[in-house]
C-alpha cells in the first residue's frame, strides 16, 4: 500500500502544458515518415502498388526473410545461451576474457563483418553466407540479455529442482532455460528487427533481401512506386516483430521476492577435459566474430599499404562522418528529455501511448525512413533533397529511440520527490534543477548521446540515400571502393568506422558503471 | 473531540482545509493546530489522506479553500500560496531521499548555502549520531543512517516545524525501535515542533505528545496518547489504536455496567446513558486478569476457558471463552501465564468506556 500509492498520486497530476505539447510534436515528427510511405505509395496508384506487392518478387522476398530469420535466430539462440551458460554458470579458464571478447563484435558494423568475411572467402554469399555473417555479427543481442538473466535468476529454483531429485541436466532443460527463456525470445526479436533493416552485408554476399530490392528499384531502376510497396510489407513485418517484442517483455517477468539481493548463483566446476572443451568453443566463436574481421581488416591494410595509403580525404570523411552523427546524438538527446519526463512523472494513459508510439521507430529500417525523407524532400523542400539537414533528421529518427530509453532510466532517478525535498530545504526551482535534477539525469543524457552516435556512424544504408551532394562520409567512401572490390582501399575507412564508434562505446561501458549511486 | 491544555502558542495551523486531486476529494475540511514544541502524530489508515496533509503543510500542494497558518504567517489561504522554499519547514519523506550523487555532506548541507561550513555539518551529524560519516555517499548507508541523515539535513535548516512522513516504515522491525526512540530525542532535545505522519498506531502512542486521527478527510479527535487509547470516540477508533475487547452491556445506576465479564464501572468520559439502556463497553486486553482456579483468590470472577496462548516472551495473549460463550483476549504479564485448555477466573481492573449501541 505504502508503495501503491505514490503511483496512484503521480497519475492524478496534470502535465504542464508545454511539456505535453513538446513531447506530442516529437511522436508526430517522428511518425511523419509512416505517412509520407503511405502518400508515395498513393501517389503511384493503389493499383499498380498492388500489382507490383503480388508479384512472384514479393514471394521470394518473403520466403529469404523467413528463412534468414529463422535461421539466424536459431543460430543466434545457440550460439547466445551457450556462451552466456559456460561464461556465467561454469568455471571455465579465462572467463572475464572471454566475458568481453563475446561481446565485442556488437561494435563492427554488420557490412563490415561481411566485407571481411566475402573479401577473404568469395564462396561465403546467398543464404548460407548471410546466415553465417548475421549470426556472428548479431549473437551478442542474445549473449547480453541472456547473461543478465542468468546473473538474477533465483538460484533457489535450480536448487528446489535438485532436491527433488532432478538431474542437471534436466534442471538445465527443465528450470534454468524457463528462467532464461523469455530473454532468449527477446534477444531473437531484437535479431530479427536487425535482419529487417540491414542492407550492407547482404548486399556484399548477393543474398536478396526487400532491403536490397528496394535499394535497387530506387537507385537503378528508378522505380518508387515499387520501392514505396515493397517498404510498407516491411514496415508491417517489422511492426509485427515489435508487437512479438513488447509481448514477451511484458511476460517475460521473473518473479522474485522483492527488497532481496539475489544470492550468487553457484558456477558449476569443470572437469579438466569439459574445461578444455569449453575454451576452445569459446576460442573459436571469438575467432570467427572478432578475429577475422579484425584480422582481415588488418591484412588489407598491409596488403594495400604501398598502393593506396589514406589520403587526405580520409580526414574529411571522418569529420563529416563525426559531425553529422554528433549533430544527431545531441538533436535527439534533447528531444527525448521532455518525452521522458512526461512518461516517468506524470504516468497517464495518453502519455504512455505518446511515449509508446515514438518506440514504433525501432521498426523502421534506416532505408524506409530515407526513402520517405526523400520524397518529403522532392515534393515539398527540393532544396534540401541531399543536404546535410535532411541527414541529420533522417538520424535523429532512426535512433531516437536508443536516445529515449537511456534518458529515460535516468529521469527515473531523478524522483520529483528530490526536487520537493531541495525546495522544502530553501533552494528556488531554478537552483533545485542545477543542483539536483540536472547532475542526477546527465549521466543517462550523455549515454543517450553517445548511443545514438555509435550508431549513427555505423550506419549505411540511410547514409548511401540521403548523404549531402559533394560529400563523402567513411560509410559511403567505404562502400564505394568495397563495391569496386578495391578492398584494400577501402580497409582504412572501416578501421576508421570502428575507431570512431569505439570512442562512445568506451565511455557507455567503463564510465558511466563506474558513476557512484546510480546502481539500481 | 478538542482536549484543553496548558499549550502555549500553536507553531502550525489549519483551518477547514480542503483539498482534492481531479474529482476525487482528499481532505474535506481539515481543522487542526499543532502546539509550539510538541510532536503530533497524524495516525490514518492508508488512503486517509495523510500525506496529502504533510504536503499541503510543505506547500508542494495548493488548497482550494480554508486556511494553513505557519507561525504567525497564513502560507495559504486558498487564493495565494507562500512557495515550499520560502516556508521553512524541514521535510523528511518515507524512505529519507537523499540525494543520491551527493555525498553526506553535501546532503545535510544542501539547505546552508554558502552558511554550510564544516563544522556545522559535523555538529549536525554528531546530533544525530553519525559522526564521521561526511564522506559517504548515500547506498553506503543502511536505511536507519540515512533515515538520520535526511533529519539531519531537514534540521539544518533551522525550521519552525519539521515534517515527517512514515519515517521508520523502511527499516526492519529491529531496528525500527530504537531509530524512533532516538528520532524522539533529538526533535524534543531540539524543541522542533514536529508533525509526524503515520499508519502505525505504536509508532503514534510511543513518540508523539499529541495524536490527531485522521479519518475520511478530517481530524475527528486530537488529545494526548493516553486520553485516546483510554477513550476513543468510538468502536472503531478503539479497535484501530489497539487490540480491544468489545462486549454489549446495560447501563444500571451509579456509573456501572453490566456485562458477560460482570459489572464494571465506567470511567469519565464514557456514555451518559438512561437506565437500562443497551451500549458497547471496550475492555482493553490488558485490563483482564486470569488465574488457574486453584490459584485465584477468594472472591471469585467470571469462568472462562483457555483457547490458545501466543507466547511472546515479555507477556502472553491468551483467547479465552467465558462460561457464556463471549470470546475475549486476555494479555498477561509476567511468569505463570495458564496453558491452553486451562479453565480460569476472569477479573477486570480498573474502570471501562463505553458508547451508546450504534444501529
Amino acid at each position: 500500500m505504502a508503495l501503491a500509492t505514490p503511483t496512484l498520486r503521480r497519475s492524478r497530476r496534470r502535465a504542464p502544458r508545454v511539456l505535453a505539447v513538446i513531447s506530442t510534436l516529437v511522436a508526430a515528427a517522428l511518425l511523419v515518415p509512416l505517412v509520407f510511405l503511405v502518400l508515395e505509395a498513393a501517389h503511384s496508384g493503389w493499383d499498380s502498388v498492388m500489382h507490383l506487392l503480388l508479384r512472384r518478387l514479393t514471394r521470394v522476398l518473403l520466403v529469404n526473410t523467413v528463412e534468414l530469420a529463422a535461421a539466424v535466430s536459431a543460430a543466434c539462440a545457440v550460439l547466445g545461451t551457450g556462451a552466456a551458460w559456460v561464461i556465467e554458470r561454469t568455471s571455465v579458464p579465462g572467463r572475464r576474457v572471454w566475458a568481453v571478447l563475446v561481446v565485442l563484435p556488437v561494435a563492427i558494423p554488420d557490412f563490415v563483418v561481411g566485407y571481411s568475411w566475402h573479401s577473404i572467402a568469395p564462396s561465403v554469399q546467398g543464404l548460407p553466407g548471410a546466415t553465417l555473417v548475421m549470426s556472428l555479427a548479431l549473437y551478442p543481442l542474445v549473449y547480453l540479455p541472456v547473461a543478465a538473466a542468468l546473473r538474477r535468476a533465483d538460484p533457489a529454483e535450480e536448487e528446489v529442482a535438485r532436491s527433488l531429485g532432478l538431474g542437471p541436466l534436466r534442471t538445465f532443460m527443465s528450470v534454468t532455460l524457463r528462467q532464461v527463456r523469455p530473454a532468449i525470445s527477446g534477444g531473437c526479436l531484437v535479431v530479427c528487427l536487425a535482419l529487417l533493416a540491414e542492407y550492407g552485408a547482404f548486399e556484399i554476399v548477393r543474398f536478396q533481401t526487400f532491403t536490397t530490392t528496394i535499394f535497387a528499384q530506387l537507385k537503378l531502376g528508378f522505380d518508387p512506386a515499387g520501392a514505396s510497396g515493397l517498404s510498407i510489407v516491411l514496415v508491417l513485418i517489422g511492426m509485427a516483430v515489435l508487437a512479438g517484442e513488447a509481448g514477451v517483455s511484458t511476460r517475460g517477468r521473473l518473479a522474485r521476492s522483492a527488497g532481496q539481493a539475489a544470492p550468487m548463483p553457484a558456477r558449476r566446476r569443470l572437469r579438466p577435459l569439459h574445461a578444455a572443451g569449453s575454451s576452445l568453443s569459446m576460442a573459436v566463436l571469438a575467432a570467427a566474430g572478432l578475429g577475422v574481421p579484425i584480422g582481415t581488416l588488418v591484412y588489407w591494410m598491409a596488403a594495400s599499404h604501398a598502393t593506396t595509403l589514406p589520403g587526405g580525404s580520409i580526414w574529411s570523411a571522418l569529420a563529416h562522418t563525426a559531425g553529422y552523427s554528433a549533430a544527431a546524438a545531441l538533436i535527439a538527446t534533447v528531444l527525448a528529455l521532455p518525452v521522458a519526463l512526461l512518461s516517468v512523472r506524470f504516468r497517464s494513459p495518453a502519455a504512455i501511448v505518446l511515449e509508446r508510439s515514438t518506440y514504433v521507430v525501432q521498426s523502421l529500417p534506416g532505408i524506409v525512413v530515407a526513402l520517405a525523407l526523400v520524397y518529403f524532400a522532392t515534393h515539398y523542400a527540393y532544396g534540401l533533397y541531399h543536404s546535410a539537414p535532411l541527414l541529420v533528421a533522417a538520424y535523429a529518427v532512426l535512433f531516437f529511440p536508443l536516445a529515449l530509453i537511456s534518458v529515460r532510466t535516468s529521469v527515473a532517478q531523478a524522483p520529483r520527490q528530490l526536487e520537493e525535498v531541495g525546495r522544502s530545504l530553501g533552494r528556488a526551482p531554478l537552483s533545485v534543477m542545477a543542483r539536483v535534477t540536472l547532475p542526477l539525469v546527465a549521466p543517462g543524457l550523455a549515454a543517450g548521446f553517445c548511443l545514438v552516435f555509435l550508431s549513427a556512424v555505423t550506419e549505411l544504408t540511410a547514409t548511401l540515400l540521403l548523404v549531402p551532394t559533394g560529400v563523402s562520409t567513411l560509410a559511403t567512401q567505404f562502400w564505394a571502393y568495397q563495391s569496386a572490390t578495391s578492398y584494400g582501399a577501402a580497409a582504412p575507412y572501416a578501421v576508421a568506422i570502428v575507431a570512431l564508434a569505439a570512442v562512445p562505446g568506451y565511455l557507455l561501458t567503463t564510465w558511466f558503471d563506474r558513476r557512484p549511486g546510480f546502481n539500481p | 473531540m478538542s482536549e484543553a491544555g496548558g499549550a502555549p502558542t500553536s507553531e502550525l495551523e489549519l483551518r477547514g482545509v480542503i483539498h482534492s486531486y481531479g474529482r476525487q476529494p482528499v481532505l474535506t475540511g481539515v481543522d487542526l493546530e499543532v502546539p509550539a514544541g510538541s510532536i503530533t502524530a497524524v495516525l490514518g489508515a492508508s488512503g486517509s489522506g495523510k500525506t496529502t496533509l504533510l504536503r499541503v503543510v510543505a506547500g508542494f500542494e495548493k488548497i482550494e479553500s480554508g486556511m494553513v497558518r505557519l507561525g504567525g504567517v497564513v502560507v495559504d489561504d486558498g487564493r495565494h500560496a507562500v512557495p515550499p522554499e520560502r516556508r521553512r519547514i524541514g521535510y523528511v519523506p518515507q524512505d529519507g531521499a537523499l540525494f543520491p550523487h551527493l555525498k553526506v555532506a553535501a546532503n545535510v548541507g544542501f539547505g546552508l548555502g554558502r552558511r554550510a561550513d564544516r563544522r556545522a555539518v559535523s555538529q549536525l551529524l554528531e546530533l544525530v549520531g553519525l559522526s564521521g560519516l561526511e564522506r559517504r555517499y548515500p547506498y553506503e548507508l543502511s536505511g536507519g543512517q540515512q533515515q538520520r541523515v535526511a533529519l539531519a539535513r531537514a534540521l539544518a535548516v533551522e525550521p519552525a516545524v519539521v515534517l515527517l512522513d512514515e519515517p521508520f516504515s523502511a527499516l526492519d522491525a529491529a531496528m525500527r525501535a530504537s531509530v524512533r526512540r532516538d528520532v524522539a530525542n533529538i526533535l524534543r532535545e531540539r524543541g522542533a515542533t514536529t508533525v509526524l505522519v503515520t499508519h502505525d498506531q505504536d509508532e503514534a502512542l510511543s513518540m508523539s505528545d499529541r495524536v490527531a486521527i485522521l479519518r475520511g478527510g478530517r481530524i475527528v479527535a486530537d488529545a494526548r496518547p493516553e486520553v485516546l487509547y483510554r477513550t476513543p470516540v468510538d468502536a472503531d477508533m478503539a479497535t484501530f489504536l489497539g487490540e480491544a475487547n468489545l462486549l454489549p452491556g446495560t447501563v444500571e445506576g451509579g456509573g456501572v455496567v453490566s456485562t458477560g465479564l460482570g459489572r464494571l464501572v465506567l470511567q469519565e468520559g464514557a456514555v451518559q446513558a438512561d437506565l437500562g439502556s443497551q451500549v458497547t463497553v471496550l475492555v482493553r486486553p490488558e485490563q483482564i486478569e486470569a488465574r488457574t482456579r486453584n490459584a485465584a483468590p477468594a472472591g471469585g470472577g467470571i469462568s472462562g476457558h483457555v483457547e490458545d496462548r501466543a507466547y511472546f516472551g515479555h507477556d502472553a495473549v491468551l483467547r479465552v471463552t467465558t462460561a457464556r460463550g463471549d470470546p475475549l483476549l486476555v494479555r498477561i504479564t509476567g511468569p505463570g501465564a495458564p496453558s491452553p485448555d486451562a479453565d480460569v477466573l476472569l477479573t477486570v481492573r480498573g474502570q471501562v468506556m463505553a458508547w451508546k449501541k450504534q444501529n
